[in-house]
């Protein structure tokens, strides 16, 4: 990996609910042009709210957030959604258009380079064209025009990354992308996603609570512990003795 | 597959142009409806001028007819309360009757049903009038009248309720040499007592809506105050008696309301 | 000691209950004794008046002149187009109404408020008093009567579409949110999509509704077969006017039974 500026950059990052909640409580991340980073940590650790706040669904109380020389955290309006077009977002709950078909919602990927027209669905024929290659390669090719809620969790979650893809995204955040997922489709899934991020040169940012995974799929690893990075390394550095610092002591701390 | 192929696969023409056709179809519908009443665009144009001098009219409603009309509000909703108390009654009785799992006389269910769904879908205002040509004027047509309408409804709800009770329940008390009627008081209603009680609170809320306007037709209430107003052209009491009319349905509406959620 | 607690929270719990059960008995009865007084409601009044209404039924209704068909056959048809063209214009307005009262939709407190208090206001009046109105502001006849069934369909749909709106996952909005997309295009492509069986379901609900009001509202002057209802009441042929109740429910149930397939078939299609 080269020394170039890193294209996500996170500095002194602190969120804090408006019930009080401190979920993020000064993090500093740097991400390198084509990672595919693993986040892992503890339930409440704060994986989700940081990714969040990568895309401004997540408003921040104090800290930078910069993506490609942008200032995520200042962006309002018209900026935000021209730079979310850049940034895809996978779901937990997979979040597509279960009434609408496979095809309709890979498409919903460009809407934010549409205007009026994207309002009435009328996208292009070559944009079409794409969304079935992308699905092609995700081997959802025979599902491209059935309804949403008739394929599996696994392909639900394929046709999101399809979504994302659509975007020709510079990032791509998986926000627990298999935590609804059994192992199988879950393995599918994550080697689909690592698989297509490599070829289209999109920088990852994965969150997941399954140390195998972690293991298996991620170039770089960031543990969270309440808010603060604890851990920073590779599969290998991820030993006994790391995990039991990022999951267990947090408990210990509760009593 | 080439492009021709592509474009016929994720063609949704057909669902568009079905679409198309129908809300084209209800379109037409609506426009000859219009016609067919007589309602073109001068007279709707017309009409608005009316409703906007009529609303500047009413602008501000009369206070003072408040000790005169408000014992008449009250009215309604005692004409109300005693329909729906009179409804319940004649309903536990019918629906026991009418209930497959409870009736003494089989087949009298299917009788009685079809009579709930005949007094439920004649609406309360015709039965007002039916029962003031038969009684005359005053409160005691419209109490009949909603008490007869209620037992459409609540008959109808009733039945259904005790016909979904546990069949063991019902059984094992049969099973102790219980008579029907003891089936029905000791196993059948108790069961059933928090979704009677339930459908009832929310019939009264209906009955205190009908309520308000049986007095149009002269069934007692706040509705005559309401047509004689508008008769002698008293717009801004017009306006009043809405408002009251309007308070007393939404404040019924609220406490019923509250009255079924801590039934839970 | 926590089963201590727990116990004594359970017998407080009891002794609430006992007590709301009391208390509202005693409301209850009050109000009972209350209404029974002030109506001068009478069982011996009620029971004289059985005879006359037995009597009124089978001399006076019955048999209906069933010959008198031809009279409600323009009524009919008027009643209808009342029902119709109320119940399009009623969801219309209520699209705009029930959007704004979407608080997941519309982000300002203000206006949701607003338009909640609309759809309160307009579905509170009963239709019956809109056509009051409306008769003295319009005239008689089922322009009226289209108007007073449009403003009440609009504050009951409002208040169903709005509660519909709230209903719908909000994750999938999110996830066009994370994608860029304007709010129309968020509405067009998550929202409406959700939205659309219930928008149906009671959309069709109110038509069957307005059928009923729609025969009532005549009463009152608003066109239709309410209307002509009346007349045959005012001038005593009860017998004509038998028939028109019967027309009335038949009508009705037809009405009644043509939604329910129609919606059980666009439902399955959708």
């Amino acid at each position: 990996m080269s020394e170039n500026k890193p294209l996500i950059t996170v500095k002194d990052l602190h969120k804090t609910f408006p019930g009080g909640t401190q979920a993020l409580n000064g993090v500093d991340l740097e991400v390198q042009e084509g990672e595919f980073l693993v986040l892992i940590g503890a339930s409440g650790a704060g994986k989700s709210t940081l990714l969040r706040c990568l895309n401004g669904l997540n408003s921040v109380t104090s800290g930078e957030v910069e993506i490609d020389g942008v200032r995520v955290d200042q962006l309002k309006g018209k900026k935000l959604r021209a730079l979310r077009r850049k940034v895809g977002m996978i779901f937990q709950e997979f979040n597509i258009v279960k009434r609408k078909r496979v095809l309709d919602n890979v498409l919903h990927g460009r809407l934010g380079y549409y205007g009026f027209r994207g309002v009435l669905g009328l996208f292009t024929m070559e944009d079409k064209k794409q969304a079935f290659n992308i699905l092609d390669r995700l081997g959802l090719s025979n599902q491209a025009v059935k309804r949403a809620d008739q394929l599996s969790g696994g392909q639900k979650q394929r046709v999101a990354i399809a979504r994302s893809i659509m975007q020709n995204p510079k990032v791509i955040l998986a926000d627990e992308p298999v935590a609804s997922l059994d192992p199988g489709s879950s393995d599918k899934v994550l080697g689909y996603l690592k698989k297509i991020c490599h070829e289209e040169g999109i920088t990852a940012i994965v969150s997941l609570h399954q140390m195998e995974y972690a293991r298996q799929y991620a170039d770089r690893i960031i543990g969270l512990t309440e808010g603060k990075v604890t851990f920073e390394g590779t599969g290998d550095d991820l030993d006994s003795g790391a995990i039991q610092e990022l999951y267990f002591e947090a408990e210990e701390d509760e009593e | 597959m080439n492009d021709l192929e592509f474009k016929k696969m994720i063609s949704r023409k057909q669902d568009h142009i079905r679409n198309g056709i129908i809300l084209l179809i209800m379109a037409v519908i609506f426009v000859i409806s219009l016609l067919q009443m007589n309602i073109d665009m001068a007279r709707i144009i017309r009409g608005m001028e009316s409703v906007a001098g009529f609303v500047r009219a009413m602008f501000p409603p009369d206070f003072s007819i408040i000790p005169r009309v408000w014992p008449l509000a009250l009215q309604s909703i005692q004409i109300a309360i005693m329909g729906t108390v009179l409804g319940i009654i004649f309903s536990i009785v019918l629906s026991m009757l009418a209930a497959k799992n409870l009736t003494p006389i089989p087949g009298l269910g299917i009788f009685l049903k079809s009579f709930f769904a005949l007094t439920r879908a004649i609406p309360a205002l015709v039965w007002a009038l039916l029962f003031i040509v038969a009684v005359g004027l005053g409160s005691l047509p419209g109490i009949l009248a909603l008490a007869v309408n209620s037992i459409g409804m609540l008959g109808k709800v009733f039945s259904e309720s005790f016909e979904n009770v546990d069949k063991g329940i019902l059984d094992g008390i049969r099973s102790t040499g219980a008579s029907g009627l003891q089936v029905f008081t000791q196993g059948a209603l108790p069961e059933t007592m928090p979704a009677l009680i339930s459908w009832s609170l929310f019939r009264l809320d209906i009955n205190i809506r009908y309520s308000s306007i049986l007095g149009v037709v002269g069934a007692g209430g706040i509705g005559w105050e309401l047509v004689r107003a508008s008769r002698m052209l008293d717009y801004p009491a017009v306006l009043m008696i809405t408002m009251i009319i309007f308070a007393m349905i939404y404040a019924v509406e609220q406490i019923t309301s509250y009255a079924r959620n801590v039934i839970r | 000691m926590k089963l201590d607690n727990h116990l004594n929270r359970l017998k407080e719990a009891k002794r609430r209950d006992k007590i709301r059960l009391i208390v509202s008995t005693i409301v209850a009865i009050f109000l009972i004794t209350w209404s029974w007084w002030g109506t001068a409601f009478s069982i011996p009044a009620m029971m004289r008046g059985l005879p006359n209404i037995y009597q009124f039924i089978t001399e006076d209704l019955l048999p209906p002149q069933f010959g008198a068909y031809r009279r409600f056959i323009g009524p009919t048809f008027e009643t209808l187009f009342m029902a119709y063209a109320g119940g399009v214009i009623a969801v219309i307005i209520s699209l705009v109404l029930g959007i704004m009262s979407a608080g997941n939709i519309v982000r300002t407190r203000a206006i949701v408020y607003l338009g909640r208090a609309i759809s309160t206001f307009l579905r509170a009046v009963p239709a019956v008093v809109w056509a009051v109105i409306m008769v003295a502001a319009v005239g008689i006849g089922p322009f009226a009567g289209t108007i007073s069934l449009a403003l009440g369909g609009a504050g009951m749909l409002g208040k169903t579409y709005a509660d519909s709106l709230e209903d719908i996952d909000m994750g999938q909005v999110e996830a066009l949110q994370a994608v860029g997309a304007s709010w129309w295009q968020i509405f067009t492509h998550a929202v409406w999509p959700q939205f659309l069986p219930a928008f149906l379901s009671w959309s069709f609900y109110r038509f069957d509704l307005n059928i009923r009001s729609a025969a009532i509202v005549g009463l009152v002057g608003g066109g239709g077969l309410g209307f002509i209802l009346n007349t045959t009441i005012k001038l005593f042929q009860f017998k004509q006017a038998a028939v028109g109740i019967l027309w009335i429910f038949g009508l009705i149930l037809i009405i009644e039974y043509l939604t329910a397939k129609s919606r059980d078939k666009i439902l399955e299609g959708l």
